[in-house]
């Protein structure tokens, strides 16, 4: 039996506001500044977290001369990774390049790269299709590496996943509990609001769900555009938002999911402490997806976030469906809608759009306002709470390795590269250096001030027993159709979850062929009495 | 026998083309074959299936979703591929002045030049909510005809089909035009003297003269329609739903998203089979009017 918390519904606070006008046009002066007077500091801060061993620094097999290089298409990032390139080269002898590839089709890009057996050492891209290169063994895993202490730090002897802000290094595992990707920042997602239309019609940023859609309700009845949303795979706040709902929704099945856990192993919600070492495998989810506990067609917890989505969508602007995420800035920058959901990322894009505005049109300046996304209470759902949303959407870039068959030394090198970029005064500096929004993965790295007020505030236990969208890259392909239909009126809930399980079982016996004599049939024969699939 | 008359010296000058021909078009094809009867990732995974990719793809009901799709667009694009043009070709055939025809000629190819996915997201732009149709609808009192165009079922395509306007098509109607323009001019003299009107010179002299470029341009519209899909992926990326998914689409996200490439190569096969099989029934119905 779990208990079920209420939430705190306190007065509801201001986490961050600004005003374009001529004070914002001076803050972002002021913050650029801010910026090189920091990069100055970071600049000749010491790295006394660095171990200076040289022998930690060798990279056997390196011929002299050597090279490596990190591509990403994360162009804000470069001239951070560039900033620290020559102390890599200077500490390895190993020359490091930081290559920009193009962000459209860069997933091609890295197949035709890892393809010619001779891929960038280091990638750092979005996670999003790139899991079938782990699968195919394309990939060097992190599982190993992420329990072991970071070995060029000096400072501490700690397990390197705990150098991540939770539950960030378990949101980036696969469907089959693999760990593929190191992330490096992460997605705050929360609201970015016209306080200035807010204020005006007495609203206060809201807390709970039940605050939320009363605004918005409040702000449609005035006439006004309440939201405004894209529902496209380049614009995934939906579903992230949906994702987050289903993991708080999901936290009571934890136990009845991962049975097959560490002996003693004991589950507490509230403790994020108890999930860090755990991990769902494929044959666990086989076995939920079964017995109907994370079947979207008979989860009531499936039924009930996509219940909440429905409600949430009424309160968008209508021609989500054709919207692209350009559209959703560039209006909310003109001041024409009350709320957008988004990542810190969109910090860049919406003061540079509202300095713009400032000299174009300063008769539309309005005061802008963030607030994290909001707490389901036992007023939002029938269903019982386990602690509340863990506010956090995952990784936005993270580190792959690709694995090298032409030279053994490149992947060590690799290895070598992600653990100095994860040591936090090399990676204060690479932030520093860089036009970046994004909240840094690493727990001792600070983000931007704007950024804060969207760092995740609640620390529940994280184990996503199931993914909302599905478990592989095709599962997520079939998602984004069958979303648009249903959150435009074209399929019923029903019909909706029966598709969605469909698809999430699918790709389940997909990935069941993929792991091949890997997957432990024995297992899920003796749980469920049967074979899968 | 002069030098460039021996056919081995013709033989040397084909050749490079001939093998860059074999390398990056028969090579890959006859690859996509052999790899339509296996199960592979592109990756180095491939295990043998036989028939079963095309078992798995023709019982995909998503599948059949696309040619329905595919059907729409070729109903309405194909005889505006042909016709526009066409039409086009013979107002400017038809003016006299020279300097003006020139200036015609020009501006009616001018758009090929522009690259396909500038002009995309040029539409992309007036389809907006916020866009030039929308507004100009509102402007003019129409504000209950605007809508989200690209948003909408039963809007997409048609406002797909329109990004054709004005539906000449440069290429198309430079074909058309060479056609026109290899007309003997006695037959328009002929038919001058015998007192026929401009609608029966077109219908009596000029269509059965200009059908072999009909031929050709009803096959290269087949064939565009059949594999055509970039502009649908930058523009609506197959949505809303999978109203504008069509095969082609559906190929690439098998092929180049979801990693299935034994899939994503029946698929080509079928659509390879398709364009030849609807090319075919073309040559056969013109050479029969002809």
């Amino acid at each position: 039996m779990y208990v079920t918390f209420q939430q705190d519904t306190g007065p509801p606070q201001w986490r961050h506001a600004g005003t374009v006008n001529e004070d914002v046009i001076l803050r972002v002066r002021t913050a650029r500044i801010i910026a090189f007077v920091c990069i100055g500091l970071v600049a000749t801060e010491t790295n006394a977290d660095l171990d200076e061993d040289a022998s930690l620094w060798r990279v056997e097999g390196a011929p002299d001369g050597a090279r490596i290089t990190l591509a990403t298409f994360l162009g804000e990032m470069i001239p951070g990774l560039r900033s620290v390139a020559g102390d890599f080269e200077e500490r390895t002898g190993i020359r490091l390049v930081v290559q920009s590839i193009p962000y459209a089709s860069y997933a091609l890009w890295v197949r035709t790269q890892i393809l010619s057996r001779e891929p960038p050492e280091v990638l750092l891209l979005e996670a999003a299709l790139m899991e079938q290169y782990g699968t195919a063994g394309l990939l060097q895993g992190f599982d190993e590496m992420i329990g072991q202490p970071n070995p060029l730090r000096a400072d501490h002897e700690k397990a390197w996943e705990e150098d991540f802000r939770f539950p960030l290094v378990q949101q980036a595992r696969d469907a089959r509990g693999r760990l593929w990707y190191l992330p490096f920042s992460q997605f705050g997602l929360g609201f970015f609001e016209n306080r200035t239309l807010s204020e005006s019609l007495g609203l206060t940023a809201p807390q709970t769900w039940e605050e939320l859609m009363t605004n918005m309700q409040t702000i449609r009845e005035s006439g006004r555009t309440a939201m405004m949303t894209a529902i496209r795979p380049d614009d995934a706040q939906t579903v992230w938002a949906a994702g987050m709902i289903l993991e708080a929704l999901m936290r009571p099945l934890t136990e009845k999911v991962n049975i097959d856990h560490e002996e003693g192993w004991a589950f507490d919600p509230m403790d994020r402490e108890t999930t860090l070492r755990e991990r769902i495998s494929l044959e666990e989810r086989v076995i939920a997806f079964e017995r109907g506990l994370i079947d979207p067609a008979r989860s009531p917890e499936f039924e009930e976030t996509v219940r909440l989505m429905q409600a949430f969508s009424s309160h968008w602007r209508g021609d989500f469906l054709s919207l692209d995420v350009r559209e959703v800035f560039q209006t909310f920058a003109r001041g024409g809608v009350a709320y957008a959901m988004n990542g810190t990322w969109y910090f860049g894009t919406l003061l540079a759009d509202l300095e713009l505005l400032q000299e174009v049109a300063p008769e539309s300046v309005f005061e802008y306002g963030t607030f994290p996304f909001p707490e389901l209470t036992a007023e939002s759902t029938d269903l019982p709470l386990a602690g509340g949303i863990n506010q956090t959407a995952g990784m936005r870039s993270c580190f792959i390795l690709p694995r090298q068959p032409t030279a053994e030394w490149r992947e060590e090198a690799g290895r070598l590269l992600v653990h100095y970029l994860t040591v936090p005064s090399v990676a204060r500096k690479v932030f520093a250096n860089s036009q970046s929004w994004d909240i840094p993965a690493l727990e001792e790295v600070d983000p931007r001030p704007e950024a804060e007020p969207l760092l995740p505030s609640s620390q529940y236990a994280f184990l996503p027993v199931a993914d909302f969208i599905g478990y592989d890259d095709q599962a997520l392909g079939e998602f984004w159709p069958l979303w648009q239909d249903f959150l435009g009126g074209r399929r019923t809930r029903g019909e909706f979850l029966q598709r969605l399980s469909q698809n999430h079982r699918r790709s389940l016996v997909r990935l069941v062929f993929s792991a091949g004599g890997e997957f432990d049939r024995e297992f899920v024969r003796r749980e469920l009495g049967r074979d899968f699939p | 026998m002069s030098n460039h008359n021996r056919p081995w010296t013709a033989l040397l000058f084909l050749s490079p083309a001939a093998a860059l021909l074999i390398l990056f078009a028969y090579w890959p094809f006859l690859n996509a074959i052999r790899l339509a009867l296996y199960r592979s990732d592109g990756l180095g995974t491939e295990e043998f299936t036989g028939l079963g990719n095309f078992q798995l793809i023709l019982t995909d009901s998503l599948f059949w979703h696309t040619f329905g799709v595919l059907a729409v667009f070729a109903i309405l694009l194909i005889p505006v591929s042909v016709i526009g043009p066409l039409i086009g070709a013979r107002l400017v055939h038809g003016v006299r002045n020279a300097r003006a025809a020139s200036i015609y000629r020009f501006l009616f190819v001018l758009p090929v030049v522009v690259p396909m996915v500038v002009s995309v997201l040029i539409w992309r732009n007036l389809y907006a909510a916020d866009g030039v149709i929308n507004r100009l609808l509102e402007t003019v009192g129409l504000e209950t005809l605007t809508r989200a165009w690209l948003g909408d079922p039963s809007t997409v395509l048609p406002a797909i089909v329109f990004m054709a306007f004005p539906f000449v098509g440069g290429v198309n109607f430079l074909i058309y035009l060479a056609g026109f323009n290899n007309i003997p001019t006695s037959l328009y003299e002929a038919a001058e003297l015998d007192g026929a009107s401009l609608r029966h010179v077109f219908i009596k002299i000029e269509l059965p003269m200009i059908l072999p470029q009909v031929r050709i341009i009803l096959m290269l519209a087949i064939i565009a329609v059949v594999h055509s899909y970039e502009h649908i992926l930058v523009l609506t990326g197959g949505g809303p739903g999978n109203a504008t998914l069509v095969p082609a689409l559906y190929l690439f996200r098998h092929g180049f998203e979801w990693g299935n490439l034994g899939l994503a190569s029946a698929v080509g096969c079928l659509l390879f089979l398709m364009a030849v099989g609807l090319s075919i029934l073309n040559l056969k119905y013109v050479r029969t009017a002809e």
